[in-house]
């Protein structure tokens, strides 16, 4: 119907400048992308690229099987809801909410039909609607940014970062009221946000990108629990996912005196390997637990409801290597020397050179 | 582990000697700064003596400076004896009309720079920011045959096309680096609503640039009111000359007499509207200012 | 595959269309007479050619050479601009300093320093000259009172005076404006700066020297490449003041240009003038910018 799809595209400003690189993906009606990265990674780019703010070096955009790669913005059908709100301060803010509708000459009934539609939605109240933007909260801002996109009907929703400007509180309950909105929209959203916790939540499908190239495009769950290469695992997951640059030998790795074992998919035993474990996964070793390492206790910090304990595991040719566990409060544990259990079905392996995923996992090890 | 809350010593109060030494420097300061006014004002102020004083008043010797007597004659002489009033509106006139079209031509262009990035875009702002160094004798002779040759001798279009002219460099810069500064976002959503560029520029930017619209004409204005080369050389007709030229070109009754009273009345007049335009805008004056001269 | 009607090709037309009526009024206005005066300075054109241009080559330039009033004018011109902004500049310099200060009324002072800019320059050389007239005028008046002078000085018949009268009245015109530009490049100094350079045992004087100077310098090149322009170009105020006597003795470059087009009707050599004021003065922007650019990298690698 209204598929959002974008193909190779690629922004380049000079040789040097280039934060879209290669970028393919498809929207459905009723998915919602969030393309998550850190800053400079090209997800503001993209957006914009889908908006028509910025002209697309190569590559295509389609919006419902149509090519709107050079069209203007405004021809584009789309609603973009910004940052920073950009609503228009001499204009009230019903005058903001119909704006887009006016230009489309929609006749005055239907204008007045979709805005208290959209006001009703969101609860902005009859009474805001002779006030000029600057006379009202961040939060009721935020709300007639959205609205503005609401009433357009659009046939994608842009979200540029909406949230980052309100407090915590505030964040979310917005939150919690967007994801209930859009669910209710059935039209293809794209989400750009840094913030994992918003991607998470919201969305359908997560495109995780870096340097300008889609690092994973998969539903939240999968990113978490499979995340692709070594930047996503990195990225993704708080407290960050330990990350370990280990030997090989025979079909282990070598953790200190530890052994891992590789995974049985894993054909060339290469010399070194990347594991990756999420603190969350690392408990204190049970009696039956045959993956296990032991190290110093180097710090404790107490995050509410856990302790994330820094231990130190000497090896004798690497030096030492951190391993960080978050461990829940209610359980007494050594404060000095702590044996850790790393289960075999919560350990992600890497490539040293490439960083991509080694497909997974299994095994049984055994201390020597 | 027991707290112990401590005590702060005292801020200690200022010594006797310090704040002395702040009152001398008050002094000079205040002193400095009286000086100063003094200096700005001190001609205006005469004139505006000047032009009420009675003839006796003005060539005394030793020179008096509080009148005796007050007299309005050399403001009636004005407007009885020369036509003041049409000089004071062909001042307006032209002023107005320049600085309108200064603001109409000028705002578009300062927005193609700031935001369109056109190609040679450089190069014209380079060219804009020569240009405003040139002084008039340089243009005069050239725009002297031009207007001759069109038998615009005479005309106001000879004085308002320079003026606007003239003044498009100060506006293209200071409402340039105006445009700079508005948040790019509003542009953005306006595009996203479908707004093309003309629509953007009279809905959507224009309201909002209305105060920097108003510094400018402002600055526009008072360089078209105050212009003399251009108003002189291209206007010879006495009813349709400008303020300045008019006063200065005052003759008296007999050619050995000098009319100082009335040439003080002119000069007050003459100025009274930019004395008003200046204390009412003062801030936005320098605001445009240091905004086109900063940036640039 | 470049598609012709993309975006940016667009936004390109778009700027073209809203520059081009500036672009073409400031050719017409600004362009034209320099292009013009050039050609015109190759021809010589005057009452004895009955008006009409006969080709001259260069005839108007070597003319120019050995024309003394020329010279006389040029020198004037040059210790006039010269002694203009060098006493402008350091005298708005102090004045900034000063309004940098905290004081009451300190927007009645700002309205009072832009009064003399604002003013039509004619009208205050009309001014100036009633002030400096050698029987009535104040300056005498008071230089007698405090006894200095026993007889009034003829400011405007002497030609040494009249100039330093004129430089006078262009220094009181533009001083105010000139400390305005600094006090608000003064104003964007962060105090941090002179705090921490203090702290390190610096003296006032060393704080504007090695601080202020520094970083003020684009804004002081900026005023002194705008002063120095005008004040090369000097019309107004002289006309109305003195009229370029007496005996041309603050006869300005302008003002020989204006009478040599309007009382001599010398067309051709009055392009010549024009084009050499021209010259001086492009000469004059690039030695400034060359110098603006250099101590704008210098701040901006501190």
């Amino acid at each position: 119907m209204a598929k959002l799809e974008l193909i190779h595209l690629n922004k380049t400003y000079t040789p040097k400048v280039i934060p879209v690189k290669d970028i393919s993906l498809t929207v459905e009606d009723d998915e919602f992308l969030t393309l998550l990265g850190p800053s400079g990674c090209g997800k503001s780019t993209t957006l914009r690229l889908i908006a028509g703010l910025e002209e697309a070096t190569r590559g295509q955009i389609k919006i419902g099987g149509e090519d709107v790669t050079y069209k203007r913005p405004g021809e584009r059908n789309i609603a973009m809801v910004f940052q920073s709100y950009a609503l228009y301060p001499h204009m009230t803010v019903y005058e903001n909410l119909c704006s887009g509708l006016k230009l489309q000459k929609t006749p005055p009934e239907e204008i007045k039909r979709r805005v208290s539609d959209a006001a009703r939605v969101l609860g902005l109240d009859e009474s805001l609607m002779n006030r000029k933007p600057g006379q009202l909260s961040g939060g009721q801002r935020q709300r007639v940014a959205v609205g503005r996109a609401l009433v357009r009907r659009p046939h994608v929703f842009l979200l540029d970062e909406p949230l980052s400007n309100l407090d915590a509180l505030l964040r979310e309950k917005v939150r919690a009221d967007l994801k209930e909105l859009f669910a209710a929209q059935q039209v293809p959203v794209v989400y750009v946000t840094h913030d994992q916790t918003e991607a998470m939540t919201l969305s359908t499908k997560v495109a995780v990108l870096d340097q300008g190239y889609v690092q994973q495009l998969d539903s939240p769950e999968r990113i978490y629990s499979h995340p692709a290469n070594l930047f996503v695992a990195g990225f993704v997951g708080s407290p960050q996912m330990n990350l370990l640059t280990l030997r090989c030998q025979g079909r282990n790795a070598i953790l200190s005196d530890f052994r891992i074992n590789l995974p049985e998919s894993l054909e060339q035993v290469p010399d070194t390997i990347v594991l990756g474990i999420r603190p969350e996964n690392v408990r204190i070793a049970r009696p039956e637990d045959t993956q296990i390492i032991k190290g110093r206790v180097s710090l404790v910090e107490n995050l509410g409801m856990h302790y994330l304990v820094t231990v130190r595991v000497q090896d004798s040719q690497a030096g030492s290597l951190t391993v960080r566990a978050l461990l829940p409060t209610d359980q007494a544990w050594n404060r000095e020397e702590l044996t850790l259990a790393l289960p075999p079905q919560n350990l992600h392996w890497f490539d040293v050179q490439t960083g991509e995923a080694i497909v997974k996992r299994q095994m049984v090890g055994s201390k020597i | 582990m027991s707290t112990v809350i401590q005590e702060r010593p005292p801020h200690p109060s200022p010594t006797p000697q310090s704040r002395k030494s702040f009152s001398i420097k008050n002094i000079f300061l205040s002193l400095a700064v009286f000086l100063v006014v003094l200096f700005c004002l001190a001609p205006a102020l005469w004139q505006l003596l000047t032009s009420f004083k009675v003839n006796e008043d003005i060539s005394a010797v030793p020179t008096i400076y509080i009148p005796t007597r007050y007299t309005l004659n050399h403001y009636i002489d004005l407007f009885v004896r020369r036509p003041f009033w049409r000089y004071i509106c062909n001042s307006a006139f032209v002023s107005i009309t320049s600085t309108a079209f200064s603001l109409s031509i000028g705002a578009p262009a300062a927005y193609a720079l700031a935001r369109l990035r056109p190609w040679g875009g450089k190069v014209i702002l380079a060219a804009v920011l020569i240009v405003t160094l040139f002084p008039g004798i340089l243009l005069f002779l050239g725009l002297l045959e031009i207007i001759q040759a069109l038998h615009l001798g005479n005309n106001y279009l000879a004085l308002i096309i320079p003026y606007t002219a003239i003044n498009l460099p100060l506006t293209i810069l200071v409402l340039r680096s105006f445009f700079e500064q508005l948040p790019k976002d509003l542009e953005d959503a306006a595009k996203v609503d479908g707004y093309n560029t003309w629509q953007m520029l009279l809905k959507i930017l224009l309201p909002m640039t209305l105060p920097a619209l108003v510094t400018t004409g402002i600055l526009t204005f008072i360089f078209a009111w105050n212009e003399f080369i251009f108003a002189l050389t291209f206007i010879t007709r006495e009813e349709m000359k400008t303020i300045p030229v008019a006063a200065a070109q005052l003759g008296g009754a007999s050619v050995f007499e000098i009319p100082y009273g009335p040439i003080a009345a002119a000069t007050v007049l003459g100025t009274l509207p930019l004395v008003l335009l200046v204390l009412f805008f003062q801030r936005k004056i320098v605001q445009g200012l240091t905004a086109g001269a900063v940036k640039g | 595959m470049v598609n012709l009607n993309t975006i940016r090709s667009r936004e390109q037309r778009t700027a073209w269309i809203l520059l081009l009526p500036a672009i073409l009024l400031l050719l017409l206005v600004f362009g034209y007479p320099i292009v013009r005066a050039f050609w015109l300075s190759l021809f010589t054109k005057n009452l004895g050619t009955e008006l009409q241009p006969v080709f001259s080559g260069l005839y108007n330039y070597v003319r120019m050479a050995g024309d003394g009033r020329f010279w006389q004018t040029f020198g004037t011109t040059a210790v006039f601009t010269t002694a203009s902004v060098v006493l402008e500049l350091l005298l708005g310099m102090g004045i900034a300093l000063v309004l940098n200060q905290k004081f009451l009324g300190r927007s009645f002072v700002r309205t009072s320093a832009i009064l003399p800019w604002a003013l039509p320059t004619a009208l205050i050389g009309l001014a100036w000259a009633w002030i400096f007239n050698d029987q009535f005028g104040v300056v005498n008046d008071i230089l007698h009172r405090l006894g200095l002078l026993e007889t009034g000085i003829n400011w405007l018949g002497n030609p040494t005076l009249a100039l330093l009268a004129v430089i006078f009245a262009d220094v009181w015109k533009t001083t105010p404006f000139i400390s305005i530009l600094l006090l608000a490049g003064l104003q964007s100094i962060s105090s941090d700066l002179y705090e921490a350079h203090s702290i390190d045992g610096a003296t006032p004087w060393q704080n504007f020297t090695k601080i202020t100077l520094p970083l003020l310098m684009p804004q002081i090149l900026i005023a002194v490449l705008f002063r120095f322009a005008q004040a090369f170009g000097i019309f107004d105020l002289i006309a109305v003041m003195t009229g370029g006597g007496p005996g041309g003795a603050t006869e300005v470059v302008s003002l020989y240009i204006y009478s040599t087009v309007m009382r001599y009707l010398d067309f051709g050599y009055g392009a010549a003038l024009v084009v050499v004021t021209f010259l001086l003065l492009i000469l004059a922007v690039a030695i400034a910018s060359f110098l603006l650019s250099r101590s704008r990298t210098r701040t901006s690698r501190a």
